[in-house]
């Protein structure tokens, strides 16, 4: 009953949740985002291999340790989290997950103040507590080739009889869709789903879907979702195709600048949206290899007839023939080339992207978008990550933005060209399995202020 | 001799629990010391100007003959949105919503609905807070009211004029 009363009392306070993709492991691993979660676009619930693999990301993972002073590391935890090894329930039929993300930052703006005494001051805003997201996610095995998925997201007022509070324009209280495997390699999913547009990121605050203009109003906001359906075609693991038709619903009230016309329509967005999403996936083996020695392999042959050391020995005895060589994992470096487009009416978002990844932890990805509407409103924005992975549960990241808009600009403003730069240095710590600390420095340019802090995000995954 | 205990399989390597318990608390007082010391604030834009302005055919402030209007207005560093009130009456506050800071302006996340006492209020669509015509927090998720700032109409030129520099705001 505690535990019950601590969970509404969290989640009563929550703004309402977004569903995150990491982009990095996809690159690092060389697979898609729909190898680690049931969403193909990524982010949200996760797949056997995805649980699996974060659960093995930690500092101190208990599922593979040694005794401790005698004792098994359950034991001495409590038996915390004992038993939860799988995310997969009753033969893997059902799957159950969760994010929840606590952000502690100062939320908006320094202002520029006059005090009582007639002085100007700089007034930053107080560091809050920002519960981020609270998001429970489940998946049902219809078929083998059917299966059912989605998730809530939880705000302020979900526990007050209002189930639905999203914090931005746009942005859905839930998602679901009924996927179905209709041919090897082709997929189709529909329901309330968020189309294919670019790459999907782990951070609402990623300028690329934004706009510079007005960062409270992003044009593609977090968990934003249509009505629609969509085809994903995958067959060959290089290259990969989606497209679908999707309804306008979010889409309308994001990008409602003229909100004094009657109709749709008349504010330049039909009835229905297309978007489409082309990727190549190229994979390069770099080196290292899995050959043994053991038993006489080619390797080993090699040796015994020709090599002789510096000390007149040679390797052509049984003790070296019969030495096992450790399996070398191959060095693969995995790469993206990509772009998608998302339109309807006078509206169109464009976005183009790259990336390279190591299975060495290192990766760069780099991200264009441009969009256009009808009220003379236009983005233009850019994004260059990079991730080092130290340790799996020690990852370096950095990030680099520029976002430009161009729209009306209201009177007392001299033009309607707005521009906003953002840096990002930080880690992603992952002390224990299915927890992320993830220190942050983020500097803010934009064109009336600049704002640097340091910020923490706690995360707890299942 | 106390057998020193150690944390099995951290990464690729053992470590002791005082590495690694000394290690999160030296990087808590980092992020601590980040935060009083890193924490950089610049604002760039201009001082606060008075606002004159007529309301004519054509004209950005067209849309203000009609009651019940709204127009964002930018003061230098300040963020205002004028509403025609009345006839004989428009109203100037800051439209930024002290809540999560959104623009609470026509076709943002800004809307006015008229009507007298607590049914009159700018409303911000981004979690329902509400303001009164002089800026008090009627209800909703925001800490504080929104600045307010004298507006007045002279009749011998035609031209409303919105007073802030010689007003420090008067936050409702």
């Amino acid at each position: 009953m505690m535990v019950l009363r601590l969970l509404v009392l969290l989640a009563t306070t929550l703004y309402s949740a977004h569903a995150f993709a990491v982009p990095r492991l996809s690159l690092v691993a060389g697979s898609p985002c729909a190898t680690c979660h049931e969403n193909p676009t990524g982010g949200g619930l996760r797949t056997l291999v995805g649980f699996e693999t974060m659960h093995a990301t930690a500092a101190v993972k208990w599922k593979s340790a040694e005794s401790m002073s005698g004792r098994p590391i359950e034991q001495g935890l409590g038996n915390l989290l004992k038993g939860m090894t799988s995310n997969q329930l009753f033969d893997d039929r059902l799957s159950l997950g969760y994010d929840i993300r606590l952000q502690w930052a100062h939320l908006g703006r320094p202002r520029q103040t006059v005090d009582s005494s007639g002085n100007e001051r700089i007034e930053i805003p107080p560091m809050r507590v920002i519960p981020m997201q609270m998001a429970p996610y489940a998946r049902v095995h219809l078929t083998e080739w059917l299966k059912v998925y989605g998730g809530f997201n939880v705000g302020p007022k979900t526990f007050r009889g209002e189930a639905c509070d999203p914090h931005f324009r746009g942005q859905q209280c839930f998602d679901a869709a009924l996927q179905a495997k209709a041919a090897p390699g082709l997929t189709v999913r529909g329901g309330m789903i968020q189309p294919s547009i670019g790459i999907r990121h782990d951070d609402h605050t990623i300028m690329i879907r934004g706009d510079a203009s007005d960062r409270q109003t992003p044009i593609i906001p977090a968990n934003y979702a249509e009505w629609g359906g969509e085809v994903s075609y995958h067959p060959i693991s290089w290259f990969r195709v989606e497209a679908g038709v999707f309804e306008t619903s979010q889409l309308d009230e994001v990008l409602n600048d003229q909100r004094a016309k009657a109709g749709r329509t008349e504010r330049g967005i039909d009835m229905l949206a297309y978007g489409g999403r082309i990727t190549w996936l190229p994979q390069f083996r770099l080196g290292g290899s899995s050959t043994q020695a053991a038993g006489g392999s080619e390797v080993s042959d090699d040796f015994d007839d020709d090599f002789d050391d510096d000390f007149g020995d040679d390797f052509d005895d049984e003790a070296s023939v019969a030495e096992p060589i450790a399996p070398v994992a191959p060095l693969m470096m995995n790469g993206w080339l990509g772009f998608s487009g998302y339109g309807s009416g006078e509206f169109y978002l464009l976005n183009a992207f790259a990336g390279l990844g190591t299975s060495q932890g290192l990766s760069f990805f780099a991200e264009m978008s441009h969009s256009d509407r009808e009220s003379c409103h236009e983005t233009w924005n850019g994004l260059f990550a990079t991730n080092w992975a130290l340790r799996d549960w020690f990852v370096l990241a950095a990030r680099a933005e520029y976002g430009w808009t161009k729209r009306v600009p209201p009177p007392g403003r001299e033009n309607g060209e707005y521009t906003t730069a953002q840096y990002v240095m930080g880690v992603e710590f992952f002390p224990l399995p299915l927890i992320e600390i993830r220190p942050e420095y983020r500097l803010v340019m934009a064109d009336e202020y600049t704002f640097g802090q340091a910020t923490v995000q706690l995360h707890l995954f299942y | 001799m106390k057998k020193r205990e150690s944390l099995p399989v951290l990464g690729s390597a053992e470590i002791s629990r005082r590495t690694l318990l000394s290690g999160v608390a030296r990087g808590g007082c980092a992020l601590a010391l980040m935060q009083f010391g890193c924490t950089v604030a610049e604002v760039t834009c201009d001082d606060a100007r008075n606002i004159t302005f007529s309301i004519e055919p054509g004209s950005p402030f067209a849309v203000l003959e009609e009651v019940g209007e709204m127009l964002a207005v930018d003061a230098g560093c300040l963020k205002l949105v004028l509403i025609r009130r009345s006839e004989e009456e428009i109203i100037a506050l800051d439209r930024i919503c002290p809540h999560a800071f959104c623009e609470m302006s026509p076709g943002q996340s800004g809307v006015w609905v008229q009507g007298t006492g607590d049914a009159e209020y700018l409303e911000c669509t981004c979690h329902t807070s509400r303001f009164a015509a002089d800026g008090s927090k009627i209800s909703g998720p925001t800490p504080t009211g929104v600045d307010s700032f004298p507006v007045s109409f002279n009749p011998d030129t035609g031209r409303w004029l919105v007073e802030i520099e010689s007003a420090a705001g008067n936050q409702g």
